[in-house]
Order: C-alpha cells, then sequence, then structure tokens
C-alpha cells in the first residue's frame, strides 16, 4: 500500500536519521508484548497487576506470605497434637527432644510441646491480629487524615498536635496501660490496642496526599454541582488517595505483627493460653543457652519469613501502583 | 539564630507540659497501680495498703498528684484534700513552706519538691530517688547506644553510597536484600540467635551482662573506677567482649532505614548539574562521588542521624533485656512489671525531654551544615 505517497516504509534509502530512529523506535514497541496492552485501554488496576507480576521481590513476598497465610489457616486442621491438651509424650525429657520425624521442628523444654504445633497456631494468630489491626487502622487513620486534610484550618491543628501528642507516647507503655482497661493477655483486647494506636501514620499519610488533591479543579467541579463534603472527601477524593493507604496497610500488617511479638515476649502482650508467634518464644530464653536452638529458632523464624514477605510486597505494590511507573 | 534557639527552647515548654499531663493522667486513670504487687500477700489487710497508699499520695485526686509531681503544688499534707476548705485549703496547695508561689526555685522561697526542681521522686518498690535510679542506669545505656550509633552510621554511609553508585547493580541488590532483612528481623529473636551461636555453641562471648562478675565489680562503683584506672586494658578488653552481641544486634535491626536513606539521597545528589559539570571537567570518579555527590547528600543524613540520637538512651529496651544489659531499657521493663509509676514517669518525661532536645539539635544541625537554611 501507500508507496506512492512516500510512506516512510517504502522509502528505507533516503530517510534521515531522525526518521529511522522514529522507524525503530515504532518497531521496537510494535514487536513488544505490551504493545496490544497499550491498544486495550486497561483499567489501572489491571495495569498496576501487570506490574506487579513483573517486580519479582514481589512475587518472592507473594509467595513467602502465601505460604504462612495457608499453614495458618490449614496447619492447626491437619496437625496431629491438641493445643488445648497438655501433652503426653512417650519419653520425658524436661530440656526438649530436638528435630525429628514425629516432631519436626522439635519439643520446647519443660513441658515438652509440639513446636511445629505451636508455630502454627501462633502463625494464625499473629497473622489475624496483624489483619484486623491493620484494618482498623486504616479506618481510623482514613476518617481522621481524611478530615483533617480537607477541611484544614484549625479543626487540622487540633487533630495534627492529638496525633503528635499520641506518637510520643512509647508502645509498651501504650500496651501495658490500656490492656488494663480492655482485659489483659486477651489477644482481641491487644488487637483492638494496636488497631487504636496504629492509625497515627496513615492519618498522616492520608492527610498529606489530601492536602494537595482538595486544590484540584474536579473538586471545586464537584462543589459546584452541589456535591457535600463528606462525599467529595469519600467519593471523589479517596479513591485516588487509595494506592498510598493500600501500600501503608500493607507494610502496617508487618509492623503489627513485629510489635505485639515483642510486648508478647515480654510478657506484656497476649497471654500463653492463645499462642502468637511472640509468646511462644518467651520461655526459650532460659534453654537457649544449653543448647535447645530449636524452640526459639522457628517460631522467630516464621515471624521472619512473615515479615520478610509482606515487606517485599509492600515495596512492589508501591511500584506497581504507581500511575506514572511504565507498564 | 541565638533568637531561633531561645524561641524554640521556649516551645518545648508546652510540648512537655502536655506530653507528662498526658502519660500521667493514663498511667494513674488505668486500674491497679503500685500497691498490686501486695494483691498476692495474704500478711497484708486492707488497712495497710490504704495506709500504703495514703503515705504515697495516691488517695489524692489526680489533678493534686499531677500538681505535686510537676512541683506546682507542695506535699504539705495540711492542704490536701480539694473538697476540705475550697478556699483555704486550695491556696495553701500552691504556697510552698518558705510562704512564695511553689513553682518557684527553691532559692528564691519555693518549694524543693516536682520535676520542676529536678526532683522525681521516690521509686515505689526500693524507696531510692527516681533520679539517682536513673544516672545509674543511664551511662550503661550510653555506651551501648553511642557505640552501636557509630558503627550502625559508618556502615549504613558506606553501604548507602555503594549501593548508590551501583544503582540496580549487583551490589546495590545485594545490599538491599541485606537491608530489607535486617528490616524484618525482631530484635529480640536476632538477640537469642546470636547468643545461642556464639555464646552457646562456639562460646566466644559472653551471653550477657556488662562485666565478668568473677572479675569485675559493679559497674558504676568506685571499686570498678579504681580498678578501670589500675589494669585499664583488661577492663575495657572485658568491656568490649560484652559489647560485641548486643551491638550487632542494634547495628544489624537499625541500619537498615539509614542505609536506604544514605542511598536515596545519594542517588539524588548524583543527578545534580553540579555532578555532571564536575564529571564533564574531567573530575575524577571518586572525588566526584566523595567530593561532590557525598558533602551534599549528608545534608539530610545529618538531620536524620540528629533525630536517631534518643535512641541511644531510649531504643534498646529489648537488646538490654535479652543481653542483661543494666541501662535505661531494662530499667523501663523493671518499673512496668513492678507497676512503679514514679520511675515509670522519670524514665517517660526523661526520655520525651531527650526526643524534643534531640529535634532541636537536629534543626539547629541542619542550618550549620547548609548555608542555605537561615532561622533570622
Amino acid at each position: 500500500m501507500g508507496e506512492q505517497n512516500g510512506a516512510p516504509a517504502a522509502s528505507a534509502a533516503g530517510e534521515s536519521g531522525e526518521d529511522a530512529y522514529i522507524r525503530a523506535e515504532v518497531e521496537e514497541l510494535e514487536a513488544s508484548p505490551d504493545y496490544d496492552v497499550a491498544l486495550e485501554s486497561l483499567g489501572q488496576w489491571e495495569l498496576a497487576w501487570r506490574r506487579f507480576r513483573k517486580h519479582r521481590m514481589a512475587i518472592v513476598g507473594s509467595a513467602l506470605f502465601l505460604t504462612m497465610v495457608i499453614a495458618g489457616v490449614v496447619g492447626p486442621f491437619i496437625m496431629p497434637f491438641d493445643l488445648y491438651k497438655i501433652p503426653y509424650p512417650d519419653i520425658i525429657d524436661s530440656f526438649g527432644r530436638g528435630p525429628m520425624l514425629t516432631h519436626p521442628f522439635g519439643e520446647t523444654a519443660r513441658l515438652q510441646w509440639d513446636v511445629l504445633m505451636l508455630v502454627v497456631n501462633g502463625t494464625r494468630l499473629s497473622l489475624l491480629i496483624g489483619v484486623l489491626a491493620s484494618l482498623i487502622a486504616t479506618i481510623i487513620g482514613t476518617i481522621v487524615g481524611g478530615i483533617s486534610g480537607y477541611f484544614g484550618g484549625w479543626l487540622d491543628t487540633i487533630l495534627m498536635r492529638i496525633v503528635d501528642s499520641l506518637l510520643t507516647l512509647p508502645l509498651l507503655f501504650i500496651v501495658l496501660v490500656f490492656t488494663k482497661f480492655l482485659g489483659s493477655g486477651n489477644w482481641l483486647s491487644v488487637t483492638i490496642i494496636f488497631g487504636l494506636f496504629g492509625w497515627l501514620g496513615i492519618a498522616r499519610l492520608v492527610r498529606a496526599v489530601l492536602l494537595s488533591l482538595r486544590e484540584e479543579d474536579y473538586v471545586d467541579a464537584a462543589r459546584a454541582a452541589g456535591v457535600g463534603n463528606l462525599r467529595i472527601i469519600f467519593r471523589h477524593l479517596m479513591p485516588n488517595a487509595l494506592s498510598p493507604i493500600i501500600v501503608a496497610t500493607t507494610l502496617s500488617v508487618a509492623g503489627v505483627i513485629i510489635g505485639e511479638a515483642f510486648v508478647s515476649f515480654l510478657g506484656f502482650g497476649v497471654g500463653p493460653e492463645t499462642p502468637t508467634l511472640g509468646n511462644i518464644l518467651s520461655g526459650s530464653q532460659d534453654t537457649i543457652i544449653n543448647g535447645n536452638w530449636w524452640w526459639a529458632f522457628f517460631p522467630g523464624a516464621a515471624i521472619v519469613v512473615i515479615v520478610l514477605g509482606i515487606n517485599f510486597m509492600g515495596d512492589g505494590l508501591r511500584d506497581a501502583l504507581d500511575p506514572r511507573a511504565k507498564i | 539564630m541565638i533568637g531561633f534557639i531561645i524561641r524554640r527552647l521556649i516551645g518545648i515548654i508546652p510540648t512537655l507540659f502536655f506530653s507528662s499531663l498526658l502519660i500521667y493522667s493514663i498511667l494513674l486513670a488505668a486500674p491497679g497501680g503500685p500497691e498490686v504487687r501486695f494483691a498476692q500477700n495474704p500478711k497484708v489487710t486492707t488497712a495497710q495498703i490504704a495506709a500504703f497508699r495514703a503515705r504515697w499520695g495516691l488517695d489524692q485526686p489526680i489533678p493534686i498528684q499531677y500538681c505535686r509531681w510537676i512541683g506546682v503544688c507542695n506535699t504539705m499534707t495540711g492542704a490536701k484534700q480539694l473538697g476540705d476548705d475550697p478556699v483555704g485549703g486550695l491556696a495553701k496547695l500552691f504556697i510552698s513552706e518558705q510562704g512564695l508561689p511553689n513553682f518557684l526555685p527553691s532559692g528564691l522561697g519555693g518549694g524543693d519538691n516536682g520535676a520542676l526542681h529536678g526532683d522525681f521522686g521516690y521509686s515505689s518498690t526500693n524507696g531510692q530517688p527516681v533520679a539517682s535510679v536513673i544516672s545509674g542506669r543511664i551511662a550503661a545505656t550510653a555506651i551501648l547506644g553511642g557505640v552501636a550509633l557509630v558503627v550502625w552510621i559508618l556502615l549504613a554511609l558506606v553501604s548507602g553510597v555503594v549501593a548508590a553508585v551501583n544503582r540496580y547493580g549487583k551490589a546495590d541488590t545485594i545490599i538491599t536484600i541485606f537491608n530489607y532483612v535486617g528490616f524484618s528481623f525482631p530484635t529480640f529473636w536476632l538477640g537469642l540467635m546470636l547468643i545461642l551461636l556464639f555464646a552457646g555453641n562456639l562460646n566466644w562471648l559472653p551471653s550477657g551482662g556488662m562485666w565478668d562478675v568473677r572479675e569485675v565489680p559493679i559497674f558504676g562503683t568506685d571499686e570498678y573506677t579504681q580498678l578501670l584506672r589500675e589494669r585499664p586494658v583488661f577492663v575495657l578488653m572485658d568491656l568490649a567482649r560484652h559489647l560485641v552481641l548486643p551491638v550487632v544486634t542494634l547495628v544489624f535491626v537499625n541500619i537498615a532505614g539509614d542505609s536506604r536513606f544514605v542511598r536515596a539521597a545519594m542517588i539524588d545528589a548524583l543527578g545534580q548539574d553540579y555532578v555532571r559539570t564536575a564529571r564533564a571537567k574531567g573530575v575524577a570518579e571518586r572525588r566526584v562521588i566523595v567530593g561532590h555527590a557525598l558533602r551534599n547528600a549528608l545534608l539530610p543524613v545529618v538531620t536524620n542521624v540528629a533525630l536517631e540520637l534518643p535512641l541511644l538512651f531510649t531504643g534498646a529496651i529489648v537488646t538490654e533485656t535479652i543481653f542483661s544489659w543494666p541501662g535505661m531499657g531494662r530499667a523501663y521493663i523493671e518499673a512496668v512489671s513492678e507497676y512503679d509509676y514514679t520511675v515509670l514517669m522519670g524514665i517517660l518525661v526523661i526520655t520525651a525531654l531527650i526526643v524534643v532536645l534531640a529535634n532541636l539539635l537536629a534543626d539547629i544541625v541542619y542550618a550549620i551544615v547548609d548555608p542555605r537554611i537561615s532561622y533570622g
């Protein structure tokens, strides 16, 4: 076709350097697998998913995280040992026996609990606490940050001063004092405390995003059309702030899991009757020097795998949800 | 600059006031209290507990307790109940024994109780003054935190610069993965694993403590100082051996954030025009990196380090617990488990003070290293 019109493909001999460059670029683009993609006009979530899939660390992280989720959800049901029955070992050994076929992760010292059974149950509860607390924190943080960033003024000043003063409270202090109100040792009260005090970072983030978004023209347009303030915040502005919120929520799950493990390890968090990855470690410190390494090793390794997985995933999400990033 | 510092120092006062008020009211509003440790003791009667509460002033209304703690109210028992005598009682509360407002320095006729006069009260578990409990611990914490801080800043600088220069290269990938792993490690577990490996299996290093109890007297005593003077090499080597594991723990966990920070600042600096100019002029690459890019990348890093200084005193709670380090973190945990409110308040308020001062220091340092900043 079009040879008479001097189409570039027909006049290869006479093309200038610039023409050649453009042709090469176009050919390369057409050859790339993303060419058809661009023509399909994908939604932002599909684009994000494509970017996420290509992020090697994100995929590794998701695999790690998913493995632990499966272990935590399915594990407790297929374990031959019961969490609510004191173990009845065939050989009494107060030092605890090391990994073997019937106890792949070994036994704890003293009561000889099966460590694998503790790890899968602990994983389940730690994940549950992490996800629940992060969701609570995200909801509170989004509401406070949204109101603060959208309205600004004295409301913003008051809310942010409250955030500042709450940030000076150390985690251990908060957990210690508020478990007294909500019931100490109870995993649900620990979850609620982490949720009620974990929203500060997300509130700051949402506020910062909304401070810039509220100056956009579409906000003026919505306001001119008579849309109410709350509807503008949650219907028009929030969807645009969704990406940073998703990333922050993901990363906060890891933060809560480590924080909970830390307070429970010290004995101020979730009580021993409901094992989490932190509190099953709390007795292991005394026997570790005598060589009972399996009790401390496996629960801690489970924490590292979960948190590493989440951090990788969060990093991948950050890149994938950035609309300026290339496919 | 001087004016700026003075204004900021004055600004600290309300912050600290609200911070201490917040901590104090939350702490005292919670159920339980210092008398909780008698709850399991059958020999302690309810009357004795009531007497204990009265002696420690715990039966007073919380506003009066706070007012006395901070030193605006006096501790005289004659003016203790809010409801007693609305005019005389209340007024007497704020007047010192010398007849002047209690909050004034005692030399000027004020009282000598309360945080304003440097008196944080007495530990409710062992009766020691809180100030001496804290000052006995702060040196040990500063030694551990100081060594760890120096090591991790140096390592963060080196690894951050190497990662930025080889951006997306092999070294960058390795450092990034290392940082992520460090970031994902729970401190207490890393400490346990280090004890297991180096103190348990290999038996190279002590598993905890700050000095060898068989050879060296207690840290902070006159005997320790005397031995340090007589055999400095021996005592310092002993200290160094005990420092290795906790320092490694702190460094490994804390390096990740700083290393990423240095990397980002360095990548930013390497993309600036003056770096291109320097390269175009034919300046050696090494000199471009160290002399041109790093010097500018250090600006945000220095600020970040100043903000991390409070960690010297507070950041090592877990590490100190795991390694039995006799510092502030341990004192904090002990106070928490014993419901020792006075010690807890003292530690929390001093921590808040250090945090606020570090923020101020960060601003000042930033103004010094960056000549473009002026605080008028």
